[in-house]
């Protein structure tokens, strides 16, 4: 190294994990293995992407280096070529070219094509020749000298003398060092610079295995497979200064250009500028802040009337903060966007802390009025703290989109946008890659995928440690080490990018300065940034959100009017003895937000009789308050069975209205102020640290202040400690009140719903599948015991969607044709409009009218859609089922007789094939068995009194493990049988003998023993005993008549016997390994 | 892959080699590294095509797990 100034390096093409699936370091990791090797700079040149950008940019500046936004992007021919942005226009004309490379090519495979795109797009970047995979390198390796020259020529003239570089690469591949030599003559025959290189790709040599494995993911290879994208050698890591200057020690200037380019580069990325739009004011209107006004007093009378001075100085104080902060436009789009769905009929809401809002009630953006509700604007809208406003908007389902579209004509395609969201590896996706990369048969993959919980892939080792499903014995653990360790490294790491359910973003100008934009699998485009990096852009996020259960309430309202034309949703009477006995009686399955085991059970004690305890509710039965054991007190206090206390009178006006209970955000807030003289700013402050559970040093701060400051209020030391660690206990998982009053509304009315319309609303539930807690055989099996038979499917009855018939005076409902398995929207189509010219007389008409898959066939015989027709529907499966060789599908008729399925076989088609029988729960058949065993119904355990042993048996429903105060894990589900539902718990000792039975991945009916327990009008089964309920009532061998008949002359379906799941149903898993047999009666007789 | 004996300088090149029992003088043409099948615990080598100053060109390797010479490839 020569002597004088020290020689600075700048690693200026470099790959993070947002080169998705070819970059094995994390950009904490890049930027802190740069600022160690002391250098100034740090690029980012991701493929086709600059998703890092903004993550990237506050990370190097923290660490003291200067970022340098760049892309890697893919060219015509599949080459690549570096990217840099001198500056903030560099790093808009790199994300207008990436969108042309992204909008321009078939999705997943962009590419740009330089000679089309305008060329001042071309201006204020730095473009490098790329590694092999660039145009001029790869021409050279292949001797192509004269080729090779021209593409340089042809770089130089886009980009400019000063503006493209021939990159020399540190990589330690065959054949560099006469690369190099080449590329260092053509430089000096076309008159431009080097720059050294090292194609980063991962911070430390010894990533390069997990790396590896990336590239296996990515192009689909097992790791003992060659692949040419595989790479050789672990040269590609993030090397010092003095080791790029050793291995290019020829070239001098090469190393010292990347320092000066990097020099020469401002930083590209403004951040915390504010880039919303404009609303498009009508004509005649002045400027936002007053038309905003304007509306607002105009929604302020239709919703009061008489405007009071508290409401007036309410709504005064809003409008001020609003305004002054700038967010005048952003009310009146999202009013807007409200308005549009009105006009239109689309249902609607606002959730979230938006409801603690005057104006937005006003607007017609919320439904909950938050000046009589005492509710605070400050936790919706802090005057301190300059971030945006967010309002969520719930709508109808299957209308969302023609919302978004409306958004998108408004302020045109080039400013609106979805947000993007990374899938990030978890412990499943990871396990599932990796686990094939590294070539484990793809079945042992997926068993040990799906024993897995919902969980981070950096924690598996821990709930290996820790459940039983995973240490059962049967999983060779011992197999996955590598595995294991290989799925940790990548914990987080996005791997590929998705859409977000309903974000969108709205620019002040085209977003393609900001942001490139990309097409998303449903043909919408979606930018490169999610929620967070665009709101540090400073754009403004729209959230369009959809509610199922808007669309169940809407269709469940439209069916109701056609018997009961006086029916009107929105003038449901809010208190109907009738709806909250239902809700007492904790028989809210179906019911927004009242319907998980543990609502359920609070509503057989809480004993709720108006809306508040319903707001309540919602806030309840959430981790905080659970964890902070808040549900016994309130409960206890609701019922008047415990003294209401408060550590200081000044808590009374705030808590009293839930019973000295800190439940509600909103709450932590007004006790920060009431007791400790805390600003509205500082009270959110203070709930935000709690909330987010940031740094301990932050909490001590604000405990300190608070302890302080309510000293100077005259409260004593202790008390005021008191009150502090009661907040901290649980205001980490409160919930916004506001929030809680917008769900409760409709939580109320859909149990109204089903109180008086059962059938039209689980009609609708049915149809809007999937939504809610539990799967739609429970739902079917809810309205049945509500006296709404299931009708079968019929294909001259059934419609698109399930229907309400009246059968012999009584509500049925039809289950819908689009349930059968396979269905599809084509098909649906194809039926309907031949059943509209005249009803199918057979199936042989229906099969001449319509042409249909196979599979779906088969599907609509075996589900019984033709047994109207053809009341044998085991014969109709045969014939369908014979060879069609020639004279067509009916020219021959067998002679032989065929006796039809038996009901549980249908039962069982029926199960698999529309997810639940028209014929009932298929315990039922089981049901004669169970007895002589000693296993009672649900409905039978549920009249026991307290304390009583039983025997129950059914289909375990979501079996779950919520975090508990304890720490302990109890697992709670519901049993289902033909007679209801019965909610078990099981502790620690048992789910540890029996894990696998819950969560091995395969929902196997249960046969428990318990104790019955009771609490108000809830009732449920502490299990101490589970098994397969093969093992209680026989498997594979049991009595012979539950075995289907032998199929002769062929069977219809080849393996087809594994459908019948009466048989299937009580047997053992195929590849379970659990022993056959029947009758392990081992203290079977204790009870 | 045959072993070989190989002098290197302060940095690791090699400078001479003895090979078929004579000793030649080298110089370094190319080098790169090959990380074989690291998941089969396999070392990583590093490659050196070699130039004999007799003429003749020799691909040979150093086994970083081992630390010996082998000779991968000749160019008679």
């Amino acid at each position: 190294m020569s002597t004088g100034s020290t020689i600075e390096f700048v690693h200026l093409h470099v790959h993070s994990p947002f080169s998705f699936l070819d970059g094995a370091s994390r950009l904490e990791e890049l930027v802190a293995g740069a600022a160690a090797f002391g250098q100034p700079a740090l690029a980012l040149t991701d493929h086709d992407s600059v998703a890092g950008a903004v993550a990237f940019h506050r990370l190097a500046q923290a660490a003291g280096l200067k970022p340098i936004q760049g892309a890697e992007v893919t060219l015509e021919g599949g080459y690549h070529l570096v990217l840099l942005a001198r500056n903030p226009r560099g790093y808009a004309n790199l994300c207008a070219l990436l969108t042309c490379a992204h909008l321009g090519s078939e999705r997943r495979h962009p590419t740009l094509r330089l000679r089309e795109v305008p060329r001042e797009l071309l201006t204020d970047l730095y473009a490098l020749s790329g590694c092999r995979r660039g145009e001029v390198p790869y021409l050279l390796l292949r001797r192509r000298h004269a080729a090779a020259r021209e593409a340089a020529l042809r770089y130089r003239e886009w980009f400019g003398r000063d503006g493209f570089f021939l990159e020399l690469s540190a990589e330690p591949l065959p054949g560099t060092r006469a690369l190099n030599r080449s590329l260092a003559e053509l430089a000096g025959h076309v008159g431009v610079g080097l720059v050294a290189t090292a194609n980063v790709h991962y911070r430390h040599k010894a990533d390069f295995p997990l790396h590896d494995l990336l590239t296996c993911v990515r192009t689909l290879t097992r790791l003992d497979e060659v692949h040419p994208e595989r790479r050789l050698n672990a040269g590609n890591h993030l090397r010092s200064t003095a080791e790029m200057t050793r291995l290019l020690e020829e070239y001098p200037e090469a190393i010292r250009t990347t320092g000066r380019l990097a020099e020469s580069c401002q930083p590209a990325l403004e951040l915390g500028v504010r880039r919303h739009p404009r609303f498009p004011l009508p004509p005649g209107e002045e400027d936002a802040p007053s038309y905003l006004r304007r509306l607002v007093y105009e929604g302020a009378r239709r919703r009061y009337g008489e405007l009071s001075r508290a409401i007036v100085d309410r709504l005064e104080e809003e409008l001020a903060v609003i305004c002054r902060q700038g967010f005048a436009d952003y009310f009146l789009l999202v009013a807007d966007v409200v308005g549009y769905a009105r006009e239109k009929g689309i249902r609607c809401a606002g959730r979230g802390s938006a409801a603690d809002s005057a104006v937005t009630y006003c607007l017609g953006i919320t439904e909950v009025d938050a000046i009589s509700r005492g509710l605070l604007f400050e936790r919706f809208l802090s005057r301190e703290r300059a971030e945006n406003p967010d309002i969520d908007l719930d709508f109808d389902a299957r209308r969302r989109d023609e919302v978004a579209a409306y958004v998108y004509r408004k302020y045109g395609r080039d400013r609106v946008a979805a947000v993007c969201t990374y899938h990030t590896y978890r412990a499943r996706s990871a396990l599932r890659d990796f686990g094939k990369a590294m070539g484990f048969p793809p079945e042992e993959i997926d068993r040990l995928a799906r024993r897995f919980p919902w969980t981070g892939a950096d924690e598996i080792d821990r709930a290996v440690r820790e459940l039983p499903e995973l240490r059962d014995g049967d999983l060779p653990l011992r197999r996955y080490t590598n595995l294991f360790r290989a799925c940790a490294a990548v914990a987080g790491f996005p791997r590929h990018l998705g859409t977000h359910l309903g974000g969108l973003v709205i620019g002040d100008e085209p977003l393609t300065t900001v942001t490139p934009l990309q097409l998303a699998a449903k043909g919408v485009a979606v930018c490169q940034f999610d929620r967070d990096y665009v709101e540090h852009l400073g754009l403004v996020k729209l959230d369009l959100l959809f509610l199922r259960t808007l669309g169940a309430v809407e269709e469940a309202g439209r069916s109701i009017l056609k018997r009961h034309p006086d029916f009107d949703y929105e003038r449901i009477p809010s208190d109907d003895p009738e709806t909250y006995q239902l809700i007492n009686q904790g028989r809210t399955v179906g019911v927004f937000q009242l319907e998980s085991p543990a609502q359920r059970a609070l509503q057989g004690r809480l004993g709720a009789s108006n809306l508040e305890d319903i707001v309540a509710s919602v806030a309840l039965i959430r981790p905080g308050p659970i964890k902070g054991n808040m549900v016994e007190p309130f409960v206890a206090r609701r019922r008047g069975e415990e003294a209401v206390s408060y550590l200081h009178p000044l808590l009374e006006p705030i808590l009293r209205k839930t019973y000295g209970v800190v439940l509600f955000q909103e709450q932590v807030i007004e006790i920060a102020t009431a007791v400790a003289g805390f600003g509205a700013g500082e009270a959110d402050r203070l709930r935000r640290v709690m909330t987010h559970a940031r740094s301990l040093r932050e909490m001590e701060e604000i405990r300190e202040l608070f302890v302080a400051r309510s000293i100077d209020r005259g409260i004593e030391e202790k008390v005021a400690r008191d009150i502090f660690d009661c907040l901290a206990g649980y205001a980490s998982y409160g919930f916004c009140e506001a929030h809680a009053a917008a769900f409760a509304v409709t939580a109320y009315k859909t149990a109204y719903l089903i109180r008086h319309y059962p059938a039209e609303f689980f009609a609708a539930v049915l149809s809007m599948q999937p939504m809610g807690y539990y799967p739609p055989a429970t739902i079917c099996l809810e309205a049945g015991l509500r006296g709404v038979p299931i009708l079968p499917l019929d294909i001259n009855r059934s419609g698109r969607e399930f229907t309400v018939e009246d059968r012999k005076g009584r509500k049925g409902i039809r289950v819908s044709l689009a349930r059968v398995k396979g269905m599809g929207q084509g098909a649906l189509d194809s039926i309907l409009t031949a059943r509209e010219r005249a009803a199918f007389r057979s199936f042989a008409d229906f099969c001449r009218q319509v042409e249909l898959d196979r599979g779906l066939l088969e599907n609509l015989v075996l589900a019984g859609a033709f047994d109207r027709l053809h009341p044998n529907r085991r014969r109709l499966a045969w014939e369908l089922g014979l060879p069609t060789v020639g004279a067509g599908l009916f020219a021959e008729v067998p002679t032989v007789a065929i006796p039809d399925y038996r009901e549980e076989e249908k039962c069982a088609l029926e199960w698999d094939i529309l997810g639940f029988s028209p014929r009932g729960h298929p315990l039922r058949f089981l049901r004669h068995r169970l007895r002589q065993a000693g296993y009672l119904t649900t409905a039978q355990a549920r009249r026991l009194p307290a304390g009583r042993r039983a025997r129950v048996a059914g289909l375990p429903v979501r079996p779950h493990r919520p975090p508990t105060r304890s720490g302990r894990t109890v697992v709670f589900l519901t049993l289902e049988d033909e007679s209801g539902l019965l909610d078990v718990t099981i502790f620690e000792a048992v789910y540890r003998r029996h894990g696998t039975l819950l969560f091995g991945g395969d929902r196997l009916p249960l046969a428990l023993e318990g104790t019955i327990q009771r609490r108000g009008n809830a009732v449920g089964l502490v299990a101490w005993r589970l098994r397969p309920l093969y093992e209680v009532i026989g498997g594979r061998n049991a009595p012979a008549d539950a075995e289907p008949p032998q199929e002769k002359g062929g069977g219809f379906r080849a393996g087809g016997a594994g459908r019948f799941a009466p048989g299937t149903f009580v047997h053992p898993p195929p590849a379970g390994g659990v022993p056959d047999g029947c009758g392990r009666t081992d203290g079977g007789g204790a009870l | 892959m045959k072993r070989v004996e190989v002098r290197c300088d302060s940095r690791g090149c090699p400078v001479k080699v003895r090979w078929r029992q004579r000793s030649f003088l080298v110089r370094v043409l190319d080098v790169w590294e090959d990380t074989g099948a690291w998941w089969e615990g396999e070392a990583e080598k590093v490659f050196y095509r070699v130039e004999l100053a007799s003429g003749g060109l020799l691909e040979l390797y150093r086994d970083t797990g081992t630390g010996k010479w082998h000779v991968y490839r000749v160019y008679d």
